[in-house]
């Protein structure tokens, strides 16, 4: 049966069950109004974002559900930043829609897809200096002089390691 | 004062970063958090703390990126580096600085639980003991990775000579007092002659111990000390032919 979702822009989107529940606040909605042609609002997210999240999703319909408490001691391979090969290109987007994915992903609490976004950011981050992550991502460095002082020192202290 | 002015971004671009909420920031970082002693991932860690307030609050008030501590000073100058008047009583701590980032690093990591690598050379530094009590107490260590060098090897290390085979013998500071009660994982390596205050800390306290690795002269040494704790733990490791 197939579940329709509304955008905050007000897009609708009609989409089977199956991929929809990927999302695990829209399963839990689905499962507390019971059987509804009801459509549920998504107001946290656009309707270009929508449709990337649930280009992942009808791909990764048949995936296992994630359990929610991972052991820990897949800990470090969870923290690995392998991404799949269809990921990595589902992934490849300007920052603007990365990060609204990542968002968007958060909201409708869909692990995996959190995972990917996390991961890619890493990946991007990885190997670059300060200020080369500065410069990635447009981030003003916003320290006082006496924080710099302190930062220089520890980075000397981190060369004698 | 702010330093921002020459650093500011271009104008037009977005600093989407930051919209993030702060724990989905964390859940980025944390794919840095250190799992081993290895100095790049430690620079890695400090690289993220030097891009801006508030990545730097993220890193420094989550103590799991600080908790891989070595209370050994860095290693010492090469060869070619050591003075021709380098002494049998100095001293091998060679940075002035050590005290003060163990401390610093040690203060990070609030009350988790620490994963320790000490290799002893010598005279441990005067403060390690304090140290040690105040901000890393044994109850703390998760895991210990010991190497216990004589100070005869490690002038050899330095390639300075054979008078300096009366060197200043290696020992543990002094009388470390505590309970190793959280240890899960042990290595030993080195001449276990010296161990026997460790080794009974060891049996009497870490009963949660789940791994012991022991080096080739260790294992001879210490079998017999840590007869009780070669039992108890799940993976044994040691060289078969002592």
């Amino acid at each position: 049966m197939p579940v329709l979702l509304v955008t905050s822009d007000n897009e609708q989107f009609r989409v089977e069950k199956v991929v929809a529940q990927r999302s695990v606040l829209i399963k839990n909605m689905l499962e507390d109004v019971g059987e509804s042609d009801q459509p549920i609002p998504l107001p946290n997210v656009t309707a270009p974002v929508l449709k990337k999240v649930l280009e992942y999703c009808d791909h990764h319909q048949t995936d296992p559900l994630p359990t929610g408490d991972e052991p820990s001691a897949d800990e470090s391979r969870k923290r690995t930043t392998d991404i799949s090969e269809w990921d990595q290109k589902f992934i490849t987007v300007d920052q603007e829609m990365l990060f609204e994915i990542i968002l968007a992903a958060n909201y409708l609490d869909i692990k995996p897809l959190l995972d990917v976004g996390c991961k890619t950011v890493a990946n991007m981050i990885k190997g670059k200096s300060p200020e080369e992550i500065r410069k990635l991502f447009n981030i003003v460095n916003d320290f006082t002089p006496e924080e710099e002082a302190q930062i220089k020192k520890e980075n000397e202290w981190a060369e004698d390691r | 004062m702010l330093v921002q002015t020459e650093k500011s971004p271009p104008e037009g671009t977005n600093n989407y970063i930051k919209c993030l909420p702060t724990e989905i920031l964390l859940m980025i970082l944390e794919i840095f958090r250190p799992t081993s002693h290895r100095k790049s991932e430690y620079k890695s860690v400090l690289a993220l703390a030097s891009v801006c307030q508030v990545w730097r609050e993220a890193v420094l008030n989550t103590p799991s990126f600080w908790t891989y501590i070595r209370l050994h000073p860095p290693n010492p100058p090469r060869e070619a580096d050591i003075p021709h008047e380098f002494e049998i009583d100095t001293p091998p701590v060679f940075n002035s600085s050590y005290p003060a980032q163990l401390i610093l690093q040690l203060e990070r990591t609030k009350s988790a639980p620490l994963e320790i690598r000490w290799r002893v050379k010598g005279e441990p530094h005067p403060q390690l003991r304090d140290i040690i009590h105040s901000l890393a107490p044994l109850h703390r260590w998760r895991s210990l990775q010991l190497a216990f060098v004589q100070s005869r090897q490690v002038y050899i290390e330095c390639g300075s000579g054979e008078e300096v085979y009366m060197g200043i013998e290696p020992e543990l500071p002094g009388q470390i007092i505590g309970t190793f009660e959280n240890l899960r994982e042990m290595s030993l390596v080195g001449d276990g002659k010296h161990l026997s205050h460790l080794c009974n800390l060891v049996e009497t306290t870490a009963l949660k111990l789940e791994t012991l690795l022991l080096g080739e002269r260790t294992a001879s040494l210490t079998r017999k000390e840590l007869s009780n704790t070669c039992r108890r733990v799940s993976r044994f490791l040691a060289p078969t032919h002592t």
